[in-house]
């Protein structure tokens, strides 16, 4: 059994500074687990890339073809198309034979089209299946656009109109934590419960709100069924928040059954806030609603 | 990288409450430009003003034109659709004001009046900001972002002449729902002018059930991310026959047995996302259009209408109670945005030279430059005065090329059947 985080979200999110940095954590905590570019428009980013699609094909080359005549949106998707008629061809080999604990991150572009109107991630989904991966996907939101309640709903479902696609089990990261103010920060904390629900309770009463409260109440309801962990923050100077995704995604592919790392708080400063919820249990239930047999 | 410190400090700084020092432009030898220099010096600093300030004086003067922005995926229609608005509205006889927002697009096929291309080098800004084509797209609108305030003046002074606003934004929507410059933008707007938010989307590609709630799913993000009016605009109809998609949208059961019939998913969040959907379409106007052949455009005007009704009854007085209840908080938040967006720009790279240089590109006055911030003036009469010649001056810089264009618009116009066919 392999193991692979696909780590998708919208332009400069922080998806490829979450794999820098997951993968020195994983070196710290003495893990394997490597991270493969598979985004063509790359500019940089700070790990060691077990494979880089970018050595396959560019997006600049790409759009520099005078015969296509490619923007940069259908310069990418060309390149997608391409990655993916050469998976076996081209990544298998550059990310070699199955080992134990393997562990692969998958730092993908930035395009909701590429998820939403592709079939292209749905076959990359289909693929690693065949070659037995067990896949989480990772949807990476700047924790500056979710203010608030209906903004956190808008993030929710920007993942889901994702998710819902690829059909993988799948968590949102807050990203860039550590650049909000102590304020803005308590103020995320609040909708970072499980209830989806009250999101939009404690909002003042505005006929924006009364005018949609029966969707809000309907979609609520639909996030709380789909997903396991709505939001999980990221501060990337913090371990133990990288700790915290990782033993959320072990659990929903199931790395280890008898996980015994204790989930860490978020606000480590606060020891008396526990997170006392009962992740086991709620991911037993979350797995029920997706349909997934083990 | 040559920031200027005194620019510099400004932009971190609170540009705006700097008050006085509108005479201290004339520090920046960048603010030269063509025509009466004590005038043109003085121009910079009205606007970032007005952004900060002066919608408390247009608080309740929503009257202006109506600003419809064009959103959707790649290759939805947004440019076809806004060509084909535009002919509409001119064979009405209020031919629109079109303001092209996508940094890396060709020419498009309608006459633009504002275009990001003559104010931000996108080129320019890959070299300068060491950025791929996406990077590069967002940074251009960040850059462009900084002087939006500028182009608010310019919208409200086009009150007398122009009853529609037509914006085009680039084919990444992500790149406009979810970016720092997208809610700058959109929230300016929404502010001052009754703004609708038109999703366009394609029929053809829609016909995937999975497809069409992954888009549906997608518009309903947008309604609570920007809580403006939003109009479905179920595009290209001309291609295929639309009649499923009504079909989904009005009854639930429909979605699910084609849904059924698609073996190749089997999870049922699509079905669920469905039903919580019901309510969304309840409440959304939804058109089915084709840019190609006009079909459905009197609908499509008609849910224009009824959105700006409802901006003034659910949108507006939320907008007004914001600004009440936490007038200061907003205005210094967006300020801060604005600032940190500026500091952001001018620290990875130089920023200046990623805009139009006057004399150089576009040969005219230029008043589009991020250290320009700096000067601001209090003395509203005063302020209303240069606002006009601020107008007058982005307008100078914008003309060449406009005129360039519309008369290439005009050209093509001539020679195809129809505006639409024309350039498609
Ligand atoms: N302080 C801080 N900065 C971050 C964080 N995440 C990302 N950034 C910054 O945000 C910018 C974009 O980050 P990337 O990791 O390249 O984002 P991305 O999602 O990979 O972007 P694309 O691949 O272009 O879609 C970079 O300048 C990062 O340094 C974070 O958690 N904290
Ligand atoms: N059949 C048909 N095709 C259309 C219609 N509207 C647009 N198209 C086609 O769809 C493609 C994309 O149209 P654009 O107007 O460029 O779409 P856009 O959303 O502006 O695209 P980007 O800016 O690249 O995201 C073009 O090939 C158009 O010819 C329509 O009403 N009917
Ligand atoms: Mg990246
Ligand atoms: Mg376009």
């Amino acid at each position: 059994m392999r193991f692979a985080q696909i780590v998708m979200g919208p332009a400069g999110t922080g998806k490829s500074t979450y794999c820098g940095h997951l993968e020195k954590h994983a070196q710290a905590t003495k893990r394997a687990i490597r991270i493969v570019n598979l985004d063509p428009a790359a500019e940089k980013f700070d790990y060691e890339p077990l494979a880089d699609v970018r050595n396959l094909i560019q997006v600049e080359d790409v759009m520099e073809d005078e015969e296509l005549k490619l923007g940069p949106n259908g310069a990418l998707l060309y390149c997608m198309n391409y990655l993916m008629d050469n998976l076996e061809e081209w990544l298998l080999p550059e990310i070699g034979e199955e080992y134990d604990g393997d562990y692969i991150i998958f730092d993908c572009p930035g395009q909701i089209e590429l998820y939403t109107h592709m079939d292209l991630m749905k076959r990359f989904v289909k693929q690693l299946d065949q070659w037995n991966f067990r896949v989480c996907g990772i949807f990476a939101m700047d924790a500056h656009f979710l203010t608030d309640g209906a903004k956190f709903i808008a993030g929710s479902l920007v993942a889901l109109s994702t998710m819902v696609n690829l059909e993988i089990p799948h968590m949102n990261i807050l990203t860039k934590m550590d650049l909000l103010g102590k304020r803005d920060r308590r103020n995320i904390e609040r909708f970072l419960e499980p209830d989806a629900h009250d999101l939009l309770k404690e909002e003042a009463e505005t006929p924006w709100n009364a005018k949609f409260l029966e969707l809000s109440e309907a979609l609520g309801k639909v996030l709380d069924d789909y997903s396991l962990v709505k939001f999980v923050p990221l501060d990337i100077r913090k371990s133990s928040n990288m700790e915290n995704i990782l033993l959320i995604a072990d659990m929903v592919m199931g790395v280890s059954e008898d996980a015994d790392v204790k989930v860490k708080d978020f606000e480590e400063p606060d020891p008396e806030e526990e997170q006392d919820r009962d992740l086991d249990r709620e991911f037993s239930e979350y797995l029920g609603t997706l349909n997934v047999n083990d | 990288m040559d920031v200027k410190p005194d620019s510099e400090r400004m932009d971190i700084g609170d540009v705006v409450e700097n008050v006085d020092t509108a005479a201290t432009s004339n520090q920046n030898s960048q603010t030269a430009k063509i025509g009466d220099s004590t005038e043109s010096t003085s121009e910079a600093g009205p606007s970032s003003a007005s952004a900060s300030e002066e919608p408390m004086e247009d608080e309740g003067d929503h009257n202006g034109p109506i600003v419809m922005i064009m959103v959707g995926m790649a290759a939805s229609g947004k440019t076809s659709l806004t060509q084909r608005i535009t002919s509409e509205l001119m064979r009405k006889g209020t031919p629109p004001y079109i303001i092209n927002l996508d940094p890396a697009c060709l020419d498009p096929p309608y006459p633009v009046n504002i275009d990001i291309r003559d104010v931000v080098k996108y080129k320019k800004v890959m070299e300068v900001y060491n950025l791929g084509p996406n990077g590069a797209i967002v940074t251009s609108l960040n850059l462009f972002a900084t002087k939006f305030d500028e182009v608010i003046n310019i919208i409200k002074q086009k009150r007398k002449t122009h009853q529609y606003v037509l914006i085009d934004t680039p084919g990444q929507i992500e790149v406009f729902m979810w970016s720092a410059s997208g809610s700058i933008i959109t929230e300016s707007l929404a502010a001052l002018f009754p703004t609708v938010m038109i999703y366009v989307t394609d029929l053809i590609s829609n016909v995937n059930p999975i497809t069409f709630i992954s888009n549906m799913t997608y518009a309903c993000s947008m309604l609570y991310k920007s809580k403006l009016p939003l109009i479905v605009t179920l595009n290209k109809c001309d291609a295929i026959d639309p009649t499923f998609a009504k079909e989904w949208i009005t009854d639930f059961d429909a979605f699910d047995s084609a849904l059924q019939s698609r073996e190749e998913y089997t999870s049922n969040l699509a079905s669920s996302l469905a039903l919580g959907l019901e309510e969304f379409y309840n409440k959304i106007e939804h058109v089915v259009v084709s840019a190609y052949d006009g079909f459905g455009m009197d609908d499509f005007h008609n849910a224009v209408q009824k959105s700006v009704n409802e901006y003034e009854t659910v949108y507006k007085p939320m907008y007004q109670k914001l600004v009440e209840e936490k007038k200061a908080k907003t205005m210094k938040k967006q300020k801060q945005q604005l600032g940190k967006l500026k500091k952001d720009l001018h620290t990875s790279g130089d920023a200046d030279s990623c805009f139009v240089v006057p004399g150089r590109d576009a040969g005219t006055g230029m008043t589009l430059r991020l250290d320009n911030e700096s000067d601001s003036s209090t003395d509203d009469e005063d302020a209303n005065v240069k606002e006009e010649n601020e107008e007058e001056s982005f307008s100078q810089v914008l003309n060449k090329e406009a005129t360039r264009r519309s008369e290439k618009y005009t050209d093509d116009q001539g020679q195809g059947a129809s505006g639409a066919s024309s350039k498609i």
